[in-house]
């Protein structure tokens, strides 16, 4: 019965302007997904006016369809395991522990993502290629000392678990904030209760730790799945030279090599991304809907993080080599390429010079991209995050039917190669009656859409964890829903929430897939600007322009994390009539 | 505290609107007392006066950025227009052409692009306006007949002639033509750039194929080459030394990577084919006379010689400047793309 007042309670107050402004919102949000995409779609399954389904016949008559998935599946499940491990392992470090070391162990795992995909990539190919990657360069005169003497490796990067290796990274940074986010708003006294009754730390671990933080890593895993399928750079680069078929990647030469484009069988390969999708996202609400998560309660109480004594100079070379290993080696490469004008296996230090950030700094093309990139990232993830936020709660308290059937719109449509998706957003809005083409409108449009999904599994992780009882004291001490979402639900979700925006400023900033048929003269954008110097095969400012771009992210996620921090650090303002 | 947070996201949307009005293109502005040439026919003065009028142009290039620039910045000199480009692969210029043209409203007033299916199709649903029929001034003049494209009614503005990039270092001046790369000693040292990524490949296949038969893929396949997405990153790893050859290699990038001290360079069989590259005019430009303005430039003795001063790019004006024995991709078609993938082991 207690279950069910609040239920009663939400209804009947159903109707406020709140509740209609969040509605529309959710269900704008949704068409803004779904349309463009109807416009793409329908057309190949549609022919004369009737429903066609070759497509789907041509999907399932691909050369090596099951390599495909097979190959595509074992990166994407690896990879994503990996970084649910490696991710969650670092965020219990820094929030549990005595390990973490200050703002820093907040930021490693996330400057990996400051460079985008196709330039991690590249930097990783310099690193680790057989002959004359630099670090098989530097290794192999040291294995030469030792007795082992080798002409080629011993790393390769072109490999699976090369590939897997990079996916990985480019994963980590997101179960990394939102187990944070999870952890830091999880009452860390139960674990304290745990150890004080004689349970070990692994104990602890499996019986109070991981449960508490089931929502995040649900959210987490749901997340791994979409990006890894939808990761495209990176194969591109790392998976051609070594016959490892990823779906990402022929989904992009179908669109590409002929004319008109095969989309038809694009979308088929899609879907089958989109089943895969629907079944973890399916798992991921049953996670979130189980009553057992344990919430945060009235109580600010903060406790001691756990000794990890003489674990623990280990545990934070760990950190660092984390640091070592998936930041100071991709950009390193890409400074050493920028500063040497090509990739070359003698480098000449003497010869090493500033000419290619010289052309970047002094291009105003490029100087318009950064500014445009940076603005849409700040207005992207700022629009996204708040409304994934309204979203969330609404889908949340909806229940079952249509809350599920927006949340559905909003997050599956992206699953779809955003190559796709850029063309429908052209059809649908660059002509009458919205003239957007060409403006920084319709990027703007294009990536809140296409990245809803990042923003509102990020949000769903952060709403998950509201103890009802604070919401229903606000209710009870007479607030409205908007107020209640306001004062209560959106201070709590803060750190979530912040942690969401950081990783979507980030993907917006430096876009590469919308951008290369979105942006144009009038919206020049970053991501098309490494698009075309990649193209022109000039790796020097391919780098340059990369680490431009890394470094300016990096000033506003940076602050943004310490701020969430110190939010959480300082306790959330209290609820009504609660305790500080 | 939610009223901040809206005002500061408002704040940002005010700022993001403002970068959009500051936004510049990327060619020269021309400033407008550029006069009319005295020796112009009547109809070309009409034409320029015209498009001076409308002020502006904006381009679509798959030739590269400097060239797209330089004869960006030429036109707008020559002629007091502003002039604004964007620079875009083959593929991505037809998808993204093709959808605006379908919302009928064009950012492009024409684009500068390969000769692929997409330049025929586009001129038959009716989203480019043949040449001939564009009514530019003294079209085609003394443009040389054999570039001139039937259907679509189009023209041949550059040719980018196909080659071998090598590695000096390991390959010395081992390689002449075509066939040297068959040499046992070059086995795991070829990087093929994948032709699976582009239509624009498949003629040049079919060069091959014409000239040295099926069995050259078949061998080619035997030296177990390293598979590149595209030109770019195997044109780098080539001067790296990850391999020896670069097979097609393009001579733009490789000019540009001999310039920095990479010890690469190209050589240029007689018998190629390669991208030719073609105007297409947007049926509804926004600025129809300076597209065609820039159509008659492009074709004109002074312009196409700016388009095509880059090595790497054959003037169709100066016969000097093509390799000996070129084909056309228009005779190239015989053997599909899924053959050629096939043959060379891609499937």
């Amino acid at each position: 019965m207690a279950v069910n007042v609040p239920r009663v309670r939400a209804w009947a107050s159903g109707l406020t302007p709140f509740t209609l402004l969040a509605t529309v919102l959710a269900v704008g949000l949704g068409l803004l997904a779904v349309y463009p995409l109807a416009l793409v779609v329908t057309r190949p399954f549609i022919t004369d006016g009737r429903v066609d389904l070759t497509p789907v016949r041509d999907t399932l008559a691909q050369p090596d369809l099951d390599t495909l998935l097979w190959h595509t599946a074992v990166v994407v499940g690896a990879s994503g395991l990996a970084a649910l491990v490696v991710g969650a392992g670092l965020a219990w470090l820094n929030e549990r522990t005595d390990a973490r070391l200050g703002l820093a162990t907040d930021i490693v795992p996330l400057v990996p993502f400051l460079l985008p995909p196709i330039a991690g990539a590249v930097g990783w190919a310099l690193l680790g290629s057989e002959r004359s990657g630099y670090l098989n360069l530097a290794l192999r005169p040291l294995l030469g000392a030792v007795g082992i003497d080798l002409d080629q490796g011993p790393i390769n990067i072109h490999s699976w678990y090369g590939l897997i290796f990079v996916y990985t990274i480019y994963q980590v940074p997101f179960v990394f904030m939102i187990v944070s986010a999870g952890l830091r708003n999880t009452d860390a006294g139960m674990e304290e209760q745990s150890r004080i009754c004689g349970a070990g730390p692994l104990t602890t671990l499996r019986r109070i730790s991981l449960p508490a933080v089931r929502p995040s890593l649900g959210a987490a895993g749901l997340l791994m799945v979409w990006l890894g399928f939808g990761l495209f750079s990176v194969p591109t680069i790392l998976a051609t030279q070594t016959d490892i078929d990823i779906l990402s990647v022929r989904v992009v030469q179908l669109l590409s090599f002929t004319y008109p484009p095969e989309t038809g069988v694009a979308i088929g390969l899609n879907l089958i991304v989109m089943l895969v999708v629907t079944a973890v996202w399916y798992l991921q609400t049953r996670i979130l809907r189980s009553d057992r998560n344990s919430g945060i309660g009235g109580k600010g109480a903060r406790t001691r993080p756990l000794r990890l004594g003489r674990w623990r100079p280990l545990a934070r070379l760990a950190v660092l080599g984390y640091l070592a290993l998936t930041s100071i080696l991709p950009l390193g490469a890409l400074v050493l390429v920028s500063l040497s004008g090509y990739w070359s296996s003698s480098v000449d230090f003497g010869a090493l010079n500033l000419d290619a950030f010289r052309r970047t700094l002094s291009d105003v093309t490029t100087q318009e991209a950064l500014v445009n990139s940076l603005l849409l990232g700040v207005a992207g993830a700022t629009i996204g995050m708040l409304a994934a936020a309204v979203v969330s709660m609404l889908v949340r308290r909806s229940g079952r039917g249509a809350g599920l059937l927006v949340d559905a719109a909003i997050k599956f449509p992206p699953t779809l190669s955003h190559l796709v998706i850029a063309v429908g957003f052209v059809l649908a809005f660059s002509g009458a009656p919205f003239y957007m083409g060409g403006t920084l409108w319709i990027l703007l449009l294009a990536y809140v859409s296409l990245h809803m999904p990042q923003a509102t599994t990020a949000s769903d992780a952060a709403i998950s964890q509201i103890g009802a009882e604070l919401t229903e004291a606000s209710r009870l001490s007479g607030a409205g829903p908007g107020r209640t979402f306001r004062r209560v639900t959106l201070p709590l979700m803060m750190p979530g929430l912040l942690a969401g925006w950081a990783l979507l400023f980030v993907t917006i900033a430096g876009d590469i897939s919308a951008s290369a048929i979105l942006a144009g003269t009038g919206n020049e954008v970053v991501g098309f600007r490494i698009l075309e110097v990649f193209a022109s095969g000039d790796y020097a400012m391919l780098g340059s322009l990369s680490i431009m771009l890394a470094g300016a992210t990096a000033l506003v996620v940076v602050p943004v994390t310490w701020y969430a921090r110190r939010r959480t650090r300082t306790g959330t303002p209290p609820p009504p009539g609660g305790r500080p | 505290m939610i009223r901040r947070r809206f005002g500061r996201a408002a704040s940002v949307l005010t700022a993001a609107c403002a970068a959009l009005t500051l936004t510049a293109g990327c060619g020269g502005g021309g400033g407008n007392a550029t006069a009319i040439p005295a020796d112009a026919s009547p109809a070309l003065k009409k034409l320029i006066e015209a498009a001076q009028k409308e002020g502006e142009l904006v381009w679509y290039s798959v030739p590269a950025e400097n060239i797209a620039k330089a004869v960006s910045d030429d036109f707008a000199k020559k002629y007091g227009i502003k002039v604004k480009f964007v620079r875009l692969t083959s593929s991505d210029l037809s998808q993204r052409f093709a959808a605006e043209a379908e919302t009928g409203k064009p950012a492009a007033d024409l684009f500068v692009g390969s000769f692929t299916p997409f330049v025929v199709d586009a001129n038959k649903k009716g989203w480019t306006t043949p040449l001939p029929q564009a009514g530019i001034p003294e079209y085609p003049g003394d443009f040389p007949q054999q570039y001139l494209v039937s259907d679509p009614g189009t023209a041949v503005v550059q040719v980018q002639p196909s080659g071998i990039s090598v590695n000096t270092k390991e390959t010395g001046g081992a390689i002449k033509d075509w066939n040297d790369i068959l040499d046992p000693r070059w086995k795991g040292k070829i990087i093929l750039v994948d032709p699976r990524a582009s239509a624009a490949y498949t003629p040049f296949w079919n060069l091959i194929i014409k000239e040295l038969g099926e069995d050259f893929l078949t061998k080619l396949k035997a030296q177990n080459p390293i598979i590149s997405p595209s030109a770019a990153p195997a044109t780098q790893q080539l001067a790296a030394g990850e391999g020896a050859i670069v097979m097609p290699g393009v001579q733009s990038i490789i000019e540009d990577l001999k310039k920095k001290g990479a010890p690469v360079g190209y050589v240029q069989p007689p018998a190629s084919t390669g991208p030719e590259i073609v105007p297409g005019l947007a049926a509804k430009a926004p600025h129809p006379n300076a597209a065609k303005l820039f159509v008659h430039y492009l074709m004109s003795a002074a312009g196409n010689k700016v388009l095509n001063t880059e090595p790497g790019s054959g003037s169709p004006r100066d016969p000097g400047s093509l390799p000996a024995r070129y084909t056309f991709n228009r005779e190239l078609t015989g053997v599909p793309a899924d053959r050629i993938h096939s043959l060379l082991g891609l499937d």
